[in-house]
């Protein structure tokens, strides 16, 4: 089976803006991304994942190498790439419902009740029904990103990048929102790329977490977790893996592990 | 360690800013007309006492009454003050018209394009120091005498003051929002006009009265030098050169009156309707 | 790095110039009326010429004149108007009473006060200086008035527990703590006062000043002495509304810390 997303001998460089000097963000990274799996991009804070990211997005693009999606390699960004964003981006001229809705409006594939029958949908799906003719000033850090969330996903792409969504939410509001997007990742059976610097976050979301080196990143180390789910966060296996990954964090035990290809 | 004197009338420590406030005590409340009608009251007196030269200062009363007979257009011609208003708002729309579009547009492509901003700033940036009144001699000569001579500075000063909160506000649109219309597949005509004109909205609001205020300004100035017949700011001039007072009163205050409204009225019910009701509303800047 | 920025203006600049000197010249009109560039700077040298007549010359002595006016006016301007400004923020009742005066009076544009102080006054520097300083005023009562009661009382009270009284208040608290607002109005000062001034000039047709000298260059039809002056107005201008408040700013707030220079 052709892997979804294939990164090939990825690097990107720019220049800051404040010095002039050409800073490498990422020095080479290469993986694949398996169809319905969820993909966990782990590392420090300033490695460059959300760099990564955005080129997946298709929102930058590489200094060096390829990003290709089934085989061709992608040229900016597209509809079946989703993408939520760390900051809250809402656009407080139109009601949730509207939020929601955008997407569709861009891609008029369906007509206006339509389009409204599903953005409702959504709105329900992540638990805002009620809220759809709200603005979005009166929603809180977490409700704006299960707008996000539905906003995504209102246009039904196969996959579904996520740059640390929870970041800026308290811990209370976090766990529900992971248990939700955990629940909505089962029931549509999409792709999904979430970046992520918190070590518990990736072990009980991800299948694959894919760890990456601070500036100039390099992959140092790729992990398959097979925990059932729904996954407990206090078992001893969980914290395992935890452990692990917090080696790699602290820069001790990692492995320059690099994905062969089949 | 003496005790701490916390004040129990705050009237030591700054008054209470407008979010904290809402607690305004009878006395603050009435303040402002008390002061109001004793200044009139003193004024009324001393002029009509003769302290001071009525032909200096006319007598509130006068003024007034010159005001009413000026309205109806009793003053005679040359105080018709219905004519003059209608002449000046007359103009006044039209370069705030002329002069919006036009700063509008520039604005988005100057906000649109960092190479057009680039090149474009700094040349900008020298011309703005220049008041748009400063002009008026050459458009005299260029235009003619007359009203196009003033609709053109009107319009100038319009678009020199908007241009740049304009060009602000686009290019402080977030990328993010962008980028995430591009996901759905955004063309450029979606992007510019249902996200990042939106986006723009406060700032284009704000240029929007300010422009008001800086196409008045300039409508007033103009007035009184560039060869119109009629508008509030001849009738205020050519009153002085009869030395006729009360009429010059009367005109500052018709112009007073004149600005407030326009300050309050248009903008009010547009800003409830749209920065209010999405959460953006923000405080007046001088 | 810096060179770079400035080569594109430049490129601008000079391709503006150029193309207005080659419109002006090949378009026919009579280039008294419709200067190029040319004609101009050979104005402005011309008037900065010193005669036997006039030892010092006549374009540095309308400068002279309009920035002696201004300075009179916004010293006056700055005295009266953070002193109001000052009073009105610091007792409640005299704000209640006079800040709707002074809402009032900030959108009635100050060319309107010309004719009264004609009458008053007559033509000259005296109404001049006045009508300046009344519209540089303003901005300034209502910035200081709003610094003022932006100040925490927190620091007042501590302040007030070492027993320092209304004087010392207003010295070490309150004067520092209002200045970034007195700076910014110092700016917006700047600006009306320059323009009413210009307005002025015109208005009440005194025999010297950069007003003065453009609105008389009507009567010989001298376009290109409208652009000198034109041009000085734009020179000073930019000295004192950016570079003398920015100086100001650089030494006071910005050294504070309570303004971010970009």
């Amino acid at each position: 089976m052709t892997p979804k997303i294939r990164i090939a001998n990825l690097r990107k460089t720019f220049t800051d803006p404040e010095g002039g000097a050409e800073v490498e963000a990422i020095r080479e990274v290469m993986f694949d991304i398996e169809p319905g799996r969820f993909v966990i991009l782990f590392g420090p804070s300033g490695c460059g994942k959300s760099t990564l990211l955005n080129i997946i997005a298709g929102f930058e693009a590489p200094s060096a190498g390829e990003v290709l999606l089934e085989g061709k390699p992608i040229t900016g960004p597209g509809p079946e790439r989703g993408f939520v964003f760390q900051e809250f981006v809402m656009y407080p001229w139109r009601t949730v419902l509207g939020n929601v809705a955008i997407g569709l409006d861009v891609q008029k594939k369906l007509d206006k009740p339509a389009r409204d029958a599903r953005a409702r949908e959504l709105v329900k799906l992540v638990g805002l029904a009620g809220f759809e003719d709200r603005y979005t000033h009166v929603l809180s850090g977490g409700m704006k990103q299960r707008v996000a969330i539905a906003r995504a996903l209102a246009t039904d792409p196969e996959i579904l990048l996520m740059d640390e969504p929870f970041g800026a939410l308290d811990a209370q509001t976090r766990r529900s929102l992971q248990d939700d997007l955990l629940r909505i990742w089962q029931q549509m059976s999409k792709t999904i790329v979430f970046v992520t610097h918190s070590v518990q976050e990736a072990v009980l979301l991800g299948d694959r977490v894919i760890s990456l080196s601070p500036r100039p990143s390099t992959i140092n180390g790729v992990f398959d977790i097979d925990l059932k789910r729904p996954r407990d966060t206090t078992s001893r296996d969980f914290a395992e893996i935890e452990r692990k990954l917090m080696a790699l964090l602290a820069g001790t035990g990692g492995q320059r592990a690099t994905l062969v290809h089949d | 360690m003496p005790r701490s004197s916390a004040p129990k009338h705050s009237d030591d420590l700054p008054a209470e800013s407008g979010k904290k406030a809402g607690k305004k005590d009878t006395a603050e409340r009435l303040a402002p007309y008390v002061v109001f009608a004793a200044l009139l009251a003193a004024w009324e007196a001393a002029s009509r006492g003769g302290l001071v030269s009525p032909l200096i200062l006319p007598p509130p009363s006068l003024v007034l009454e010159t005001c009413l007979l000026g309205l109806v257009g009793k003053a005679g011609l040359a105080y018709h003050i219905g004519m003059h208003a209608m002449h000046s708002l007359v103009l006044l729309f039209a370069g705030f018209i002329a002069g919006s579009v036009l700063g509008i547009v520039g604005g988005i492509a100057l906000g649109l394009s960092p190479t057009l901003y680039r090149a474009i700033n700094p040349l900008l940036g020298f011309l703005m120091p220049i008041p748009a009144i400063a002009w008026a001699p050459v458009a005299m000569i260029w235009i003619g005498l007359g009203w196009p001579a003033v609709l053109a500075i009107v319009t100038y000063a319009c678009v020199a003051e908007m241009i740049f909160n304009i060009t602000a506000g686009i290019r402080a649109v977030p990328q993010r929002m962008v980028w995430q219309v591009q996901t759905f597949g955004a063309d450029r005509a979606f992007i510019i006009w249902r996200v990042i004109l939106p986006a723009a909205f406060p700032y284009i609001f704000s240029g929007l009265k300010l422009g008001l205020a800086a196409s008045w300004r300039a409508l007033i100035g103009a007035e009184m030098f560039a060869g119109v017949a009629r508008g509030l700011g001849v009738m205020l001039f050519q009153a002085q050169d009869f030395y006729a007072t009360d009429v010059v009163f009367s005109a500052l205050l018709i112009i007073a009156v004149v600005s407030l409204a326009l300050e309050q009225i248009g903008f009010a019910a547009i800003e409830k309707r749209t920065l209010e009701r999405w959460g953006l509303a923000r405080t007046a800047e001088v | 790095m810096t060179w770079q920025r400035f080569a594109l203006p430049t490129a601008a600049l000079v391709l503006l110039f150029a193309a207005w000197e080659a419109l002006f010249r090949a378009s026919g009109f009579n280039l008294e009326l419709f200067p190029p560039p040319s004609r101009i700077v050979a104005t402005i040298f011309r008037l900065l010429e010193p005669t036997e007549a006039r030892p010092v010359p006549i374009l540095l002595i309308h400068i002279g004149v309009s920035v002696g006016r201004l300075l009179a006016a916004m010293l006056i301007a700055l005295v009266v108007g953070v002193g109001i400004g000052l009073l009105m923020g610091m007792n409640r009742y005299v704000y209640a009473a006079f800040q709707p005066l002074v809402n009032a009076l900030i959108p009635i544009p100050a060319y309107a006060y010309i004719p009264i102080l004609l009458l008053w006054a007559g033509r000259g520097d005296l109404s001049i200086v006045i009508v300046t300083a009344i519209s540089a005023c303003l901005p300034l009562i209502y910035n200081t008035t709003a610094g003022v009661r932006g100040v925490e009382r927190g620091q007042i009270r501590a302040l007030r527990t070492f027993g320092a009284s209304r004087i010392d208040v207003m010295r070490l608290v309150l004067l520092p703590a209002t200045l970034t607002s007195i700076v910014a109005g110092l700016r917006l000062a700047f600006g009306q006062a320059w323009r009413t001034l210009v307005g002025a000039e015109f208005i009440a047709t005194p025999k010297a000043g950069l007003g003065y000298m453009i609105f008389n260059a009507r009567n010989l039809l001298q376009v290109e002495v409208m652009f000198v002056g034109l041009f000085a107005l734009g020179v000073f201008g930019f000295l004192f509304i950016y570079v003398l408040v920015g100086r100001l700013e650089d030494r006071t707030v910005v050294r504070w810390g309570m303004l971010s220079r970009q």
